[in-house]
């Protein structure tokens, strides 16, 4: 069934020039605003969002998940010519890129880049197809108890890998829940926070608050302390890379896709910690790990493949149980509800079709950056060279008009401000934001789940412990909660 | 104890200020909402403001915990002044960004009172000018420059956003 509608599906956009075109300016979008450093691969997803709104949902997600795609190497094409990484996840590609290109081989360094990602990409699509219908078959079994503490679970665990305190990043995502809590309850009618206004009745849109605190919010961030970046002129040098080169290297690339596909499909644990894993392995594994840093080639496969593979790794939670992988698979989540579509377990057997799209869309976004990215190495050199402030004011005014066009109502553009604000302060003090989009997302899941829950029980709060998966995940959540006490208490003891 | 916030004592307490003032604000409106509710929840069910209420109750502990952390730190600390260029570079580095979102607040009106072209082409060119200006020095170049890419700004937004996508934007 999935694979006939994959066959069917995959044929279709084939078939059709608006559907390719649409790939390719995707692409082109993702590898440019992925190279501008301060506009991250979440950023460009959440800017251009607003785009889709009248396509259709197979059409959207192609057009989504081709920026998706190409914003990830997009953002080592800055890393490797300027040493300013275009994306968090592209940091370790700087270490051995930039050296590399300062030796006259940006060329090779960029080539290295987008051949490990795309294999990378294509392996990480290859485990999403293997292991998304194995566990969204399991989760099949899940009932209230278990999608509450799997939501709770999404919540704490990415607390728990965000920067600075687990306790203080948990505070954090539990404002995005109350935020996700404002407006009528689906299952008493009661309204909540609404202060009697018909604007928050109908709940806060999370679009206009994931532009907010995702594009507006990072483009306050860089004007404080705004400077000019530096003048570098790079030299692309040779573009084709010898066969050899890059076949000798096929178990690094592995050893990072693995590793990229299995850390990215912890929910939260997302692409950055991924690739620094990968490229940690990858010296300790080298028999030269003193050249890591210095040029090594290396030192660029394994964190670019970890990187693209991460992607189709964070998909399969998301598919299978409709709970993102990381920031930017929350908003893809985000785009997905606006269309009326609700990633989960039981997707597979309701709607292939939706399934096969995301397959599709994946794998020809793939191919689409692998030859649009070998077709402009030699411009790259230009993109690096767009003045940032230019594309800061620009994304603003797409914020603006893409906030408008969620409902045609001026209001979601004061929200969508207020939310560039809040995003803003709490980069200021050092919060970190992420919690709260994931709250405002698994909130909603979570309150009904929980309610659903605890009727079944008659209000016992022991069915939670009763049933083993909830029970499980419910404990990891409180190990990872009490880790700062463990280590205090550890650190007192130890004091004695 | 070391602020847990950058174990920076300013930023911890600020943070707890914030946190404190959040749930003071939800407090608030729950109260009104719960002032509005007459329905009687099913049973088992812990009604409709039961996790915004726990939520708003770990909220406000945070709050109080990070803010005391972060007033001992300060207090550790000691009294510290900022010398005057300092603070003066300090208020010139908000000001592009509070200046930014001023602008942004003013958009829908300008929007609606001048058209989407006209709003975008005067925002665009007057930030562009600002932020060049503000790298390299004032110049008429600048101004030219800025100009040329507002009024491609705005041709962007009318080809994609009104044309394309039939959006109704004042025009």
């Amino acid at each position: 069934m999935l694979l006939t509608s994959f066959i069917d599906v995959l044929l279709g956009y084939l078939s059709s020039p608006l559907m390719l075109g649409l790939v390719v300016l995707g692409t082109v979008l993702g590898l440019v605003l992925g190279a501008i450093p301060g506009i991250s691969s979440t950023m460009a997803l959440a800017i251009l969002m607003p785009v889709t709104f009248t396509m259709e949902p197979g059409v959207a997600m192609l057009f989504l998940i081709s920026v998706f795609m190409s914003s990830v190497y997009g953002g080592s094409i800055s890393a490797i010519l300027m040493k300013l990484p275009g994306t968090p996840a592209s940091i370790f590609t700087q270490i051995d890129g930039y050296p590399m290109a300062q030796q006259g081989r940006a060329g090779h360094a960029l080539n290295f880049a987008l051949v490990s990602s795309t294999i990378g990409g294509m392996i990480g699509l290859a485990m999403l197809v293997l292991l998304a219908p194995v566990l969204a078959e399991f989760a099949t079994n899940f009932r209230s108890p278990e999608f509450a503490a799997v939501a709770l679970f999404g919540i704490v665990m990415l607390s728990f890998s965000s920067n600075g305190s687990t306790l203080v990043a948990s505070v954090v995502g539990f404002i995005g829940v109350i935020l996700g809590m404002v407006g009528f309850d689906a299952l008493t009618d009661a309204q909540r926070m609404t202060l009697n206004t018909p604007m928050l009745q109908s709940g806060l849109n999370l679009v206009p608050m994931i532009i907010g605190l995702f594009g507006l919010g990072e483009i306050l961030q860089n004007l404080v302390g705004f400077a000019q970046t530096p003048k570098v002129r790079p030299q692309i040098g040779k573009v084709m890379l010898p066969l050899n080169e890059l076949t000798s290297r096929w178990k690094v690339m592995l050893r990072g896709s693995v590793i990229g596909t299995f850390i990215g499909a912890i929910p939260a644990a997302g692409s950055a910690v991924a690739v620094s894993i990968a490229y940690a392995q990858e010296r300790r594994l080298s028999k030269t790990p003193e050249k890591f840093g210095t040029g090594h080639a290396d030192g660029i496969v394994a964190p670019e493949a970890a990187n693209s593979a991460s992607v189709g790794g964070s998909l399969i939670p998301l598919i299978a149980l409709g709970v993102p992988g990381d920031t930017i698979t929350a908003v893809l989540m985000g785009a997905l509800m606006l269309h009326g579509l609700t990633p989960g377990p039981l997707l597979f057997a309701n709607n292939p079709t939706f399934v096969a799209w995301i397959y599709v869309s994946v794998l020809l976004a793939l191919i689409a950056t692998l030859v649009v990215g070998l077709g402009m190495i030699r411009a790259a050199v230009l993109v690096t060279r767009i003045p940032p402030q230019l594309m800061y004011v620009f994304i603003a005014v797409f914020c603006v008009i893409g906030a408008f066009a969620i409902r045609n109502d001026m209001n979601d553009v004061y929200v969508m401000i207020a939310f560039g604000v809040v995003g803003f302060v709490f980069s200021r003090l050092s919060l970190p934001v992420t919690p709260m989009a994931f709250g405002l997302i698994l909130g909603p899941i979570l309150e009904e789940n929980l309610r659903r829950s605890l009727m079944i029980s008659r209000g016992s709060w022991s069915i939670f412990l009763e049933r083993p998966i909830s029970a499980v995940l419910i404990l990891i959540c409180v190990f990872l909660i009490s880790i700062p006490l463990l280590k205090w208490s550890w650190v007192k003891l130890r004091a004695l | 104890m070391t602020p847990p916030i950058d174990g920076s004592a300013r930023k911890t307490f600020a943070a707890g200020l914030l946190f404190l003032f959040l749930a003071g604000g939800g407090y608030l409106l729950l109260t009104d909402s719960q002032g509005m509710y007459s329905n009687t929840p099913m049973r088992g069910d812990p009604g409709p403001f039961f996790l915004s209420s726990l939520c708003l109750g770990c909220l406000a502990v945070a709050g109080g915990i990070l803010s005391l952390i972060g007033l001992l730190g300060l207090r550790g600390q000691g009294a510290s002044f900022v010398p005057t260029h300092q603070f003066i570079e300090g208020v010139r580095s908000w000001g592009l960004p509070i200046g930014f979102v001023v602008s942004l607040l003013a958009m829908p009106t300008a929007i609606e009172g001048l058209g989407t072209m006209l709003a975008v082409v005067l925002f665009s060119s007057i930030w562009i000018y600002v932020l060049l200006s503000n790298l390299r020095g004032h110049a008429v170049r600048h101004a030219i420059e800025a100009l040329i890419f507002g009024a491609g700004a705005a041709l962007f937004i009318q080809l994609i956003f009104v044309r394309l996508l039939t959006l109704p934007l004042p025009v």
